[in-house]
């Protein structure tokens, strides 16, 4: 058995989460190295020049295939049809999930302990999981809009928050300003 | 929701690139999220550290109903024993051990508002276009990860220092 059920609480600094998030994932086939030639690249390069912000990625390669899986906030989901009409490849590659949202829980610490505890946490309350990073001091994971309270729940069940700590959003976005 | 809006430095700027070398990749898969938990939770003890965590998915696996992969790198003069015990517990735990690809390179770097701006994942792989092999890639909240071949390290790492800004006590 575990150890995990016997253990104190652990303790965590905060959890932030955002909502209205799409995934947009990428499998395609590779010989080589990753180039322009994939079509990945191709839709970094469509979102950049429409000012289109990725949250978050992740791509990873084996022998045959590279997979890429991309969010964005959803509003942008209307524009990234538009803008990948003209490239049939992409547009036939290209699979979309809505509705989304992502849980970020900070620091990590690099801790094997900390990441496995929020796995499991996440695991027992049978909250879907589409995607997962680190960052330097954060693990973000990427659920359905309607689970994060419950993943909120499950970690406050399983972790210390700070006395007082609710749950939060970001209340603003960053803009390009073209000077 | 309220916009703040920020000039767009026209050289994106970083803090500097950070290196990893010999770190090992693993990648385990299950259809209970919650055994991967407890199995990575119960590492712990040999004061291995992670250095990134992705959602790995397995074109062979990732058809079948709910089977998630998740991949680990895993640096640190502690590594092998946690690889090795990692393996075991897989086994006696009936998870997929699906891999592990040895010795890699991990480079990362962060900067402002890579979390809030667009522009930096195209920045990142047109400067890396077909001259090193990226063998996996994670961007999340202001940090960029990167996963090469330990040849191909100082490489890539050359290359983004010329496309990026970097502090210039990176350079001294």
């Amino acid at each position: 058995m575990s150890r995990m059920r016997t253990e104190e609480k652990l303790n965590i600094g905060g959890v932030k989460f955002t909502e209205n998030i799409a995934l947009l994932s990428i499998t395609e086939p590779i010989s080589g190295k990753i180039s322009k030639k994939n079509t990945a690249m191709l839709f970094f390069s469509l979102l950049s020049e429409n000012e289109i912000n990725i949250s978050m990625l992740s791509m990873i390669r084996d022998a045959k295939t590279v997979r890429t899986d991309c969010s964005v906030a959803e509003d942008n989901l209307h524009k990234i049809y538009k803008i990948i009409a003209p490239f049939p490849e992409l547009k036939e590659r290209l699979e979309v999930l809505h509705n989304l949202g992502t849980i970020s829980i900070y620091p990590h610490k690099s801790l094997m302990k900390l990441l496995g505890k929020i796995l499991f946490a996440f695991g027992k309350k049978k909250i879907p999981v589409y995607n997962m990073t680190s960052s330097i001091s954060s693990f973000t994971f990427l659920t359905e809009c309607d689970c994060l309270e419950k993943a909120v729940e499950a970690l406050k069940e399983n972790f210390k928050l700070p006395q007082n700590h609710a749950p939060f959003q970001q209340q603003f976005c960053i803009k390009h300003v073209h000077k | 929701m309220e916009t703040i809006a920020v000039y767009w430095e026209p050289t994106i700027k970083t803090y500097g690139f950070k290196e990893v070398s010999d770190v090992s990749l693993v990648r385990m898969a299950s259809d209970d999220l919650a055994k991967i938990g407890a199995l990575i939770h119960d590492l712990d003890p040999v004061k291995n550290e992670f250095a990134l965590l992705w959602n790995y998915n397995d074109t062979q696996n990732d058809t079948q109903n709910d089977t998630r992969s998740i991949c680990l790198g895993m640096p640190g003069k502690d590594r092998r024993h946690a690889v090795e015990l990692l393996k075991q517990k897989c086994l006696s735990e009936n998870i997929d051990f699906l891999g592990e690809t040895y010795p890699v390179g991990l480079v990362y770097f962060h900067g402002p508002h890579y979390g809030d701006r667009y522009g930096i994942a195209e920045t990142v792989f047109k400067t890396l276009d077909g001259k090193v092999e990226i063998i996996a890639a994670g961007f999340s909240g202001a940090a960029v990860y990167l996963v090469f071949p330990m040849d191909d390290v100082k490489t890539a790492v050359s290359l983004l220092s010329q496309t990026f800004e970097t502090p210039d006590s990176y350079h001294e």
